[in-house]
């Protein structure tokens, strides 16, 4: 009953030369706030950013937002910065079922096959997947491909949830619980954190920038974006080393609201591996679960 | 002909210290200059080991903040103390390292016999800082001052703006070749050695309560003039909590940091000073001898291409000294390490257990070893005590030469037995100055 995957329908491929402005993007967003009663599936999308280089200011400007330092070498999810204009720009096409507004980033997984150096050129593919089931709606997969001279250099998957209707497809797997993490650090997201980010990503949602913006689409206050926490606590746990390969999957739970508070708790299985949680100050409710793994150069 | 034979080496002996309470900036020192603050200590040091109308080898110290009419900081505070008017001064800066490296100066005379007694010392003000004019306005006075006419001069002179008097030259606490402040490359080499901020405040309050308790003990009696109305460190706080510690915010990376004004040094207004003598010189006065300067180094790192931490230059520094001096870093009863921020202290110490970092960095066998916290900064830190940057150095070698002398006197110490302190200074620039104070017991 499966079709061969020589019949499977291919998707369009659009290169993208130049990045739309930022403010057009968003105005797309807004527009799509009207979107309803599109069909209930993605459009087989995919966009190509053929050449980036890899800019060692906006490196820099990511690195010290997130607590990387430059000994760590190109922090591992920067290139989720360089792919996002395209994941807003496919959430945002015309073809798209839903307002890209509401969409909330559930997880993500991100696969650095070789050591990225600044300066470097890379093409960035970012592709729709698979629909996925959920409780609480529809969710799907973004897939990010880099590649440096042809060479695969670095992946990720992004799980987006569309809240409020029905859902199709297979459910994904999320990390159960591990209950022998240890408490590493507290720490103070101040006030501008999720503006600060937002200079620093190019991810201007409202919903991260002030209070006001947050309430507008449901949130008592702003909240901490989901990359930047990964980011954080990326930056904490790798040695202060570059990779020279890395895997890391990390589930947003609950958000953080800014200003805040945040403790991070870990545990080695092996010296190599490293579950994590981003709890509240308590110690209790999670905001962040993963597992990152690594190889040193 | 033959070349004239030169001295032996001497012992240099530590006699006694002074210094004046330090004073968090624009406060009670606000009106005080770095003249006034040396002059102050130099007096007390004079009048507390009876040096009137004495004349000495020389007088050496300095000043990292200093307006350019202080040329000649030392020497003219020398001459308003009541030492004889024949005492030579001169002036030395070498960022926080100053105060250490006047008391290596002096002592190296002293050991080779040039002098027989000397004083080193150092001050600081970040309240009566200087201010410089505006750098384009300074060209042009500077332009109208080689004006040969009156033409030439109503030249350069009618291209001053108003706007130049607003934006005078303040002196940064930056470093020149990053454009970081020494605050941001300290965050850097936090986060490198992975210090956690529960560990910075914990060491912070560790610092304050041990000051408060050597204040309560009446340590400082003999070490410090009262001036200006105080009689302790205006910084101490003895009722400092765990929980006030954490709710400060960090104050060089805001979305990253862990630095926070508790667990990094105020500014800081102070002096102090140290009397240094040959064995033979003290006893002639019958002056007691604390404790024995007998080795020192300094070292620098690449903070900038290599992009080794900028405070880790003592970190180089010890090994190095150790090896000369044949001792290990176990070997000693105390150590003093300037807590420019909690986290220098804590990536020193990280550094030196690091067995890689000891062998790729530091060139050593392996790591360097570990310290017993309990006898590092015994009577406290400069977290707590504050930081007046050229006033450290006297602080810790008169503090350190005291806990010597007082260790050696306690009955539990072995007779015939050598006490031991290491000092460790970090400085801007990405230097470092360290140093062993010594004593022996007589049998």
């Amino acid at each position: 009953m499966s079709a061969s995957p020589l019949s499977a329908p291919r998707a369009r491929t659009v290169i993208v030369e130049t990045l739309p402005p930022p403010a057009k993007l968003y105005g797309r967003a807004l527009r799509g706030l009207f979107k309803r009663g599109l069909a209930h599936e993605l459009p087989l999308l995919r966009l190509v950013r053929p050449s980036v280089m890899l800019d060692p200011q906006q490196i820099g400007r990511y690195a010290r937002v997130c607590g990387f330092i430059p000994e760590q070498g190109v922090p591992m999810t920067f290139p989720h910065v360089m792919a996002f204009p395209l994941h807003l720009m496919l959430l945002t096409d015309p073809a798209f079922p839903w307002s890209a507004a509401g969409l909330v980033h559930i997880s993500n997984t991100v696969h650095l096959r070789r050591a990225l150096q600044s300066r470097q050129t890379l093409r960035i593919e970012v592709e729709s997947g698979a629909l996925i089931a959920h409780d609480t709606g529809q969710a799907f997969t973004l897939h990010t491909r880099i590649y440096r001279g042809g060479e695969a250099v670095w992946d990720a998957d992004s799980i987006y949830l569309k809240r409020g209707v029905a859902s199709r497809g297979v459910a994904s797997t999320t990390l159960d619980p591990v209950d022998t993490l240890v408490r590493e650090a507290r720490w103070q997201l101040p006030a501008q954190l999720g503006r600060d980010y937002a200079q620093a990503s190019g991810d201007f949602n409202p919903i991260h920038l002030h209070a006001l913006s947050a309430k507008a689409f449901g949130f008592p206050r702003a909240i901490a974006h989901g990359m930047w926490t990964l980011g954080r606590t990326l930056a904490a746990l790798q040695p202060s080393k570059q990779l020279a390969a890395a895997h890391v999957h990390g589930d947003f739970k609950a958000p953080i609201f800014l200003p805040g508070d945040a403790t991070l708790w870990s545990g080695a299985s092996s010296a190599r591996v490293r579950d994590f949680e981003i709890r509240d100050l308590a110690g209790e409710k999670p905001h962040l679960r993963g597992r990152f793994d690594w190889e040193i150069a | 002909m033959t070349l004239s034979a030169l001295p032996s080496v001497r012992r240099v002996a530590i006699v006694g210290s002074n210094r004046i309470p330090f004073a968090r900036s624009n406060t009670a020192y606000a009106q005080a200059s770095n003249q006034d603050m040396l002059a102050f200590t130099l007096q007390g040091l004079v009048d507390r080991y009876d040096l009137h109308g004495l004349r000495l080898g020389e007088v050496v110290a300095g000043a990292v903040i200093k307006h350019s009419r202080d040329f000649n900081l030392t020497r003219e505070a020398l001459l308003s103390t009541t030492l004889a008017k024949q005492t030579p001064a001169y002036d030395v800066t070498q960022a926080c390292g100053t105060g250490l490296e006047t008391a290596i100066l002096v002592a190296n005379k002293i050991a080779l016999g040039q002098i027989d007694v000397g004083i080193a010392g150092g001050v600081d003000t970040t309240s009566d800082a200087p201010i410089g004019v505006n750098e384009r306005m300074r060209k042009i006075l500077l332009e109208a001052n080689r004006g040969r006419s009156t033409a030439q001069r109503v030249r350069a002179l009618s291209k001053l703006r108003p706007g130049m008097l607003m934006k005078p030259v303040l002196p940064r606490n930056g470093e020149p070749r990053t454009g970081l402040s020494m605050g941001e490359h300290c965050e850097l080499m936090a986060k490198r050695w992975k210090i956690s901020r529960e560990a910075q405040d914990q060491l912070a309050l560790e610092s304050h309560l041990k000051l408060s308790a050597a204040y309560e003990r009446g340590w400082f009696n003999d070490l410090m003039t009262p001036y200006r109305g105080l009689s302790r460190d205006n910084i101490l706080r003895a009722d400092l909590s765990l929980d006030q510690l954490a709710a400060l915010k960090p104050v060089f990376d805001r979305d990253a940091g862990t630095l926070t004004a508790g667990n990094s040094t105020p500014l800081t207004d102070g002096a102090s000073a140290v009397l240094l003598a040959s064995e033979e010189w003290a006893a002639a006065r019958g002056l007691p001898v604390l404790a024995y300067l007998s080795y020192s180094e300094t070292a620098a790192v690449d903070f900038f291409d290599q992009q080794e931490g900028l405070l880790m230059a003592p970190v180089y520094a010890v090994p190095r000294m150790l090896e000369r001096a044949g001792l290990t870093l176990s070997e000693f009863d105390f150590y003093e390490i300037h807590e420019a921020f909690a986290a220098q202290v804590l990536c020193t110490l990280a550094a030196w257990e690091d067995d890689e970092y000891c062998r790729t960095q530091l060139g050593l066998n392996g790591a360097l070893g570990c310290i017993d916290r309990a006898r590092m900064n015994v009577c406290g830190g400069s977290l707590a005590t504050g930081h007046p940057f050229a006033a450290t150095g006297g602080r810790i070698v008169g503090t350190l030469a005291k806990m010597l002398a007082q260790a050696a006197k306690t009955p539990s110490a072995d007779s015939g037995l050598t006490q031991r302190g290491l000092i460790s200074i970090c400085a801007a620039g990405g230097q470092g100055v360290v140093a062993i104070l010594e004593r022996q017991e007589r049998e």
